[in-house]
């Protein structure tokens, strides 16, 4: 069990996302340590749970931990239709179907998600920007995880 | 030895599954709707996977999303808890086709077992008692009358 240190300048941030996005509540989780900032009704209300201190219960862990410096998803993200595995190129060692700045048309496919040996492409929703990549190649998506964000 | 299981189903249904692995050193993956991702039995298991969204038929009956749930999460079995696709007879085979351990009767007991009229007439057949009634669906009021006089219930 890993000692859990109260990271001040995570939480101030969370708590600011929180403020801008309108959010009620974020929960932000690694290995060892969950951070949940909750906007209570009196305001931010901050609370830190230290992962892994109750020996019996386990926390309940996220499939994909998110990565570091990931934020909330903005407007123009596309969230996974299907649980499966996301894949960013049609075949291993191929071009990525987007990068980071591309620019895409509505119906273009952005990916491909696995799911039961059966590749489904997935189309832009909409035309626009690249601006974010949220899934590594070969990462297990659920449904409604962000995957990237076309603004 | 199962090493993970993944529970398709919610609630206390769930839970209780979930205890019995966790007495039993097994860890736990489960699968919710967007409606359920706070749930207690997503918040207690080891992993979870969001299957769909809040309508069943297309989270806890959604029979590719929770095979492609197992697989993503390397689960070796899958508990279909009770209601839900615990007695349904394709899923059950899906799930061990896809080589996982389907926790519950095989998928040709359960066709045969899971409508009420072919279990019936599968043990009338084998010779096993039943209790009076009819050899079959009762499709009208008519014959609802004649049946009930026949076990009299009503005369």
């Amino acid at each position: 069990m890993s000692k859990f240190d109260i990271d001040e300048a995570l939480i101030r941030k969370l708590a600011k996302l929180l403020k801008e996005t309108g959010l009620t509540e974020i929960e932000f989780e690694t290995d060892d340590a969950r951070i949940r900032v909750n906007a209570g009704a009196g305001g931010a209300m901050t609370a830190a749970v230290p992962a892994a201190a109750a020996s019996a219960a386990m926390p309940a862990a996220s499939l994909t931990p998110p990565p570091a410096g990931a934020e909330v998803p903005a407007a123009g993200s596309v969230s996974s239709p299907m649980v499966g595995t996301a894949y960013l190129a049609p075949e291993p060692n191929a071009a990525a179907f987007v990068k980071m700045g591309d620019r895409v048309a509505k119906g273009q496919t952005i990916l491909i998600i696995e799911a039961m040996k059966v590749m489904n492409p997935i189309p832009a929703p909409h035309a626009g920007t690249v601006t974010q990549i949220l899934v590594q190649d070969g990462q297990p998506v659920e449904f409604g995880e962000p995957l990237m964000v076309i603004a | 030895m199962f090493e993970k299981i993944l529970i398709a189903n919610r609630g206390e249904i769930a839970l209780r599954i979930h205890r019995a692995c966790r007495e039993m050193g097994i860890r736990t993956v489960a699968v919710h709707s967007v409606a359920d991702a706070d749930a207690m039995h997503v918040r207690l298991a080891d992993e979870s996977v969001c299957i769909g969204p809040a309508p069943s038929r297309e989270s806890y009956l959604n029979m590719p999303a929770i095979i492609s749930a197992a697989t993503i999460t390397g689960a070796d079995a899958i508990h279909p808890g009770i209601g839900f696709l615990s007695e349904n007879a394709r899923f059950a085979a899906m799930v061990e086709e896809h080589g996982f351990t389907f926790i519950g009767p095989a998928p040709d007991h359960l066709s045969l077992m899971g409508d009420k009229v072919q279990a019936k007439d599968a043990a009338i057949r084998f010779g096993i008692p039943v209790v009076p009634g009819s050899d079959g669906e009762v499709k009208d009021e008519a014959d609802a009358k004649r049946w009930a006089k026949r076990i009299g219930y009503w005369s």
